[in-house]
């Protein structure tokens, strides 16, 4: 059970009192559960808080009077707590934006109660606000995802071919999918790969072909209780680098997650990563170029590794340039 | 604990039931089994009490007592402002609501507190969220500027903008705001992520908004720098041509050949980001135009060869 905090539970009873007033009484698990309020703290605050609510000078009638019988709780002489707060203006523009982006998500023109519930709440929005907050989840082909909703619903496999970034290389899968979810601009599919007989996470811009297959499967479900992504992209496992970047290359701590940084005397960053896959941290000291300086590597992962990185791709300019 | 919740509800309701403004001296009479006798620890508590309830939204005005002679002033909670817009959704429609805000959350903040105001919610437990977009502090300042046309102050890029929010945009994993920089006298997009100190400055309405204004930028950063424009010709291997396509475009890809590689086009204003691009693809990409790119490219990979 939560701890609610004075200002949580002023925050609640603020709604309360005029939702149990307004509709003639409520049973009291109507309100626990609605306004996520724990029992005994909620019948301690009607009984010790509500029941002493007023205005002075605090006679008959000038107070608020709590009834509850058969867990049944009503509110009397309620003269004050008519109606809740109002929603501020900015509150209503984000939920018409969640709600927006939800329905655009599930796709289904007739969206019945959400719909309607996002007719009510835009009639609140100015008119020239309309559209003034606009969200596009991530980068993915729209027939993609709509073939992996149906497939997720109906538990049917799919094949895919899809890009292994870390490897750097075409594979082919075929996979349970369980689970779409968008992050940092990118849609990414969580499912049980066969070829690799694990969960495994795929980012669907990287898919170039995929097809339903025939048939269901039975498979063990996730349970997600945290974040997608935090769940696998979890970097504890892997070798750590240490680079001392000149100030230039300050723009790598927005774009890459570290583990610590620093800065230096001379005014250098001192940065440690965590290295998912040897083509990862290529590419890495590769946009770095002579900005960046390995102090601290595993075996394998020296300055050998851009090194050979660069040969590999000047191979390519030598046997097939063609300007 | 209790005893501040009993004096909170009941400062609110003596301040929503007043019919003129309340001196602290009335106030700390009515609420005198509330508040200390002693004055600094009242004026302390009343202060906190004060910044609290305005914390929470409750439109709180300080305003001039009539009919005093000096003029004192006094406090009271506006009753149109406090209750004004809900509406009123049944119990379908707001668990759709609820639903909704559990497939898409707005950062890690709850919004439980708007779904007390129209009556908690009934229900929907067990949703998995779909997408979590990231809430950086300027976001809450920012969605309130543009609510209530309100001008947004803020420092970016090491100087101070004033700056009237136009539309908010998220791309590519970051909110982009696009407005009128008042000190440039221009229009201009900013990644809200990168705004600093941000606070909403004077009345609401303060502007309108333009009848047409320029789209958010979300394409990539060499499209958006400050040298001439080339025309970049890359060929691409097959595996990576999908992402390309729809990373860049279809309309981008000029050419595919029959074992699936391409060859896109891009017009480049930042050959450093651009290079930074095409080094994603490591040894699976090759620029075959202009030379000079080229040639900038290979000296590039010399020097760490």
């Amino acid at each position: 059970m939560k701890n609610l905090s004075a200002l949580d539970r002023l925050q609640r009873l603020l709604a309360i009192i005029p939702w149990v007033a307004t509709e003639g009484g409520m049973p009291i698990e109507d309100i626990v559960r609605r306004f996520d309020y724990p029992r005994n703290e909620l019948l301690e605050d009607l009984w010790f808080v509500v029941q002493m609510t007023g205005v002075a000078p605090f006679g008959p009638g000038d107070m608020l009077e709590v009834l509850i019988e058969d867990d049944f709780v009503r509110i009397e002489y309620n003269h004050w707590f008519t109606q809740p707060m109002t929603l501020r203006s900015d509150e209503v523009l984000r939920l018409v934006t969640v709600a927006n982006t939800a329905a655009d998500f599930l796709g289904d023109e007739n969206l019945g109660a959400l719909g309607r519930a996002i007719t009510k709440l835009t009639g609140l929005v100015d008119e020239t606000l309309r559209g003034a907050v606009d969200i596009q989840l991530g980068v993915a082909d729209q027939n993609l995802l709509n073939i992996l909703k149906s497939a997720i619903g109906n538990r049917q496999p799919v094949q895919i071919e899809y890009y292994s970034y870390s490897r750097n290389e075409l594979t082919q899968r075929t996979v349970e999918p369980q689970h779409l979810s968008a992050d940092g601009g990118h849609w990414y599919l969580l499912g049980h790969c066969r070829s690799a007989q694990a969960f495994r996470i795929f980012r669907l811009d990287r898919v170039s072909r995929y097809d339903l297959l025939e048939g269901s499967f039975q498979g063990e479900e996730l349970s997600l209780s945290r974040s997608l992504l935090e769940d696998f992209l979890e970097t504890d496992t892997h070798p750590e680098v240490e680079l001392l970047l000149d100030p230039s290359a300050r723009w790598v701590l927005s774009q890459y997650p570290a583990k610590a940084a620093s800065v230096e005397g001379d005014g250098r960053l001192r940065i440690r990563f965590a290295v998912a896959s040897q083509a990862w941290f290529e590419r890495l000291l590769l946009r770095l170029g002579p900005a960046a300086e390995i102090c601290d590597a595993p075996q394998g992962m020296d300055v050998g590794v851009r090194r050979s990185a660069a040969l590999r791709i000047l191979s390519r300019y030598e046997e097939e340039g063609n300007s | 604990m209790e005893s501040k919740l009993r004096r909170l509800i009941n400062l609110v309701a003596a301040l929503l039931s007043a019919e003129r403004p309340r001196t602290r001296e009335e106030i700390r009479e009515d609420l005198r089994d509330y508040y200390a006798s002693e004055n600094e620890s009242f004026r302390r508590t009343f202060e906190r009490d004060k910044d609290e309830l305005r914390a929470m939204g409750i439109p709180l005005l300080v305003q001039a007592v009539p009919g005093t002679d000096p003029q004192e002033t006094g406090y009271r909670i506006d009753r149109k402002q406090y209750a004004g817009q809900a509406p009123k959704l049944s119990s379908q429609e707001l668990a759709a609501l609820h639903l909704a805000n559990y497939l898409v959350r707005l950062g890690d903040s709850s919004s439980d507190g708007l779904f007390w105001k129209l009556g908690g919610y009934p229900g929907s437990d067990g949703v998995e969220s779909v997408a979590r977009l990231p809430e950086d502090p300027a976001l809450s300042n920012t969605l309130l500027a543009l609510a209530d046309r309100r001008v947004m102050v803020f420092n970016y890029g090491g100087s101070e903008r004033l700056v009237e929010p136009h539309c908010l945009a998220f791309r590519n994993g970051n909110w982009h705001l696009k407005g009128k920089d008042r000190t440039r006298k221009e229009e201009r997009q900013f990644r809200v992520d990168r705004m600093e100190k941000v606070a909403c400055q004077g009345d609401p309405e303060a502007f309108d908004f333009p009848t047409s204004f320029s789209q958010i930028e979300d394409g990539p950063a060499w499209r958006y720098g400050d040298e001439d424009e080339v025309l970049v010709r890359v060929a691409v291997d097959a595996p990576h041509v999908p992402w390309v396509s729809s990373y860049l475009g279809k309309d981008r890809v000029v050419l595919t050949q029959s074992d699936g590689s391409a060859v896109f086009e891009e017009v480049i204003r930042n050959w450093e980001a651009f290079r930074s691009f095409l080094l994603t693809f490591l040894d699976g990409a090759e620029i075959l135009s202009p030379s000079s790119l080229r040639g900038e490219f290979v000296d590039w990979l010399q020097e760490m060869a």
